[in-house]
């Protein structure tokens, strides 16, 4: 996984914990949940808000990725990571905040991402963290310019640092299918760096 | 979106593409293109730019994200909403100095406990699921094959709504048991 998260959110230290709290959850034990809620937010955050490029958008992603995640625990089966199915249900919810979208004039190239707020830690290099977050800014303006069907498995690959069995598993397509997708997707990204300024 | 824009896969003078030395680049496993690297200069000055536009994308990767504050609050918030809504009735129940309300998830959780610790008596079943369908709350269980559940469940349907009884009152809501699953015979009970 990406190396800017946590230890702690590592998925696949937290696969038996967090696949026993879904089995409980299921069962009908609402703290179970609440406590999956509490671990994986900040991380379904991050995922939502890279793909749809907008804090409100990828907040309610996040609670209806979790409402939605409740009401469907009856087709958690146990045989796939837990990690795995909440990056579906979140990719999902996201993908439905992209599409709720009305049709809009494109984004000015220069017009500020709202992912420039996410900021590097303070480094005492205010000319370097400037930069930084300059640089961070040109790549996920890039990133919203993608057609979804190409940013999602961009994100999940490249910038959260899944395998390809696990970006297939999330996706729910097949490792070939997903190779030619993600082929298009970097060669489409490295086609908008080139052209952000 | 930008669907339109032409990617820029641009064939190289010596025939190899943008887009395999990328995949090279993020990938490796392609070991005749790194053969051919090590003699063509056409290659290698298109890979070392791919790695300097990508290298932008791999410190954006790195980059934490914030979560706005009270994120968790507001979500654990809304899904409790949700819960309430979809979780039926709320108990109302009779004190002698006032009544008591129940939220309904605290009465799928007590029904949940109620069936567990019944079910300890029978091993051949298991709870599945237990979720409010409206008014009624929906008991699933799963049997190890051959479990008599015929006979088991209108026995167990009956013992949980008298424990809810119990705790609950009059106020306590309709129950329905069903075997939803049916499950394979450990394999050394299988043989025995």
């Amino acid at each position: 996984m990406t190396e800017g998260v946590d230890a702690d959110e590592r998925a696949t230290e937290r696969v038996p914990d967090d696949s026993a709290l879904l089995m409980a959850a299921k069962e009908g034990d609402t703290s179970a949940f609440d406590s999956l809620v509490r671990t994986h937010t900040n991380r379904l955050y991050r995922v939502a808000l890279r793909i749809v490029d907008d804090p409100v958008e990828a907040e309610d992603a996040v609670q209806e990725a979790w409402v939605s995640a409740w009401r469907a625990l009856a087709t958690f089966r146990g045989d796939a990571a837990a990690s795995t199915w909440l990056y579906r249900v979140v990719t999902n919810a996201a993908l439905s905040q992209v599409r709720k979208r009305k049709p809009t004039v494109p984004l000015d190239l220069a017009e500020e991402s709202p992912l420039a707020a996410v900021s590097p830690e303070g480094t005492g290099d205010p000319e370097g963290t400037a930069l930084r977050e300059e640089e961070t800014r040109r790549v996920h303006t890039a990133i919203a310019r993608l057609e979804p069907s190409q940013r999602l498995p961009l994100v999940l690959r490249e910038l959260e640092g899944m395998s390809y069995e696990e970006v297939a598993e999330v996706l729910e397509v097949n490792i070939t299918a997903l190779r030619s997708r993600l082929h298009r997707a970097r060669l489409a990204l490295l086609t908008e760096l080139r052209e952000v300024p | 979106m930008n669907v339109e824009t032409p990617v820029s896969d641009r064939p190289l003078p010596c025939g190899h593409r943008t887009g395999e030395l990328l995949d090279y680049h993020l990938d490796g496993e392609n070991t005749a293109l790194e053969q051919h690297l090590a003699t063509c200069p056409h290659c290698r000055a298109e890979l070392a730019e791919i790695a300097e536009r990508w290298g932008a994308v791999r410190r954006a990767a790195e980059t934490p994200v914030r979560a706005p504050e009270g994120l968790l609050e507001r979500t654990l918030a809304v899904l409790r909403e949700s819960r309430d809504h979809e979780t039926g009735e709320w108990v109302e129940l009779q004190q002698e100095r006032g009544r008591l309300y129940i939220r309904p998830t605290a009465t799928v959780s007590l029904t949940r406990g109620l069936v567990r610790r019944i079910l300890r008596e029978t091993p051949e079943l298991a709870l599945l699921s237990c979720v409010p369908e409206g008014r009624v709350l929906r008991v699933d269980l799963v049997a190890t094959y051959p479990a008599a559940a015929g006979r088991l469940l209108p026995e167990l349907r009956q013992r949980i709504e008298a424990g809810l009884v119990e705790h609950l009152g009059v106020s306590a809501p309709e129950i329905t048991v069903r075997l939803a699953d049916v499950a394979p015979p450990a394999r050394n009970e299988h043989e025995r």
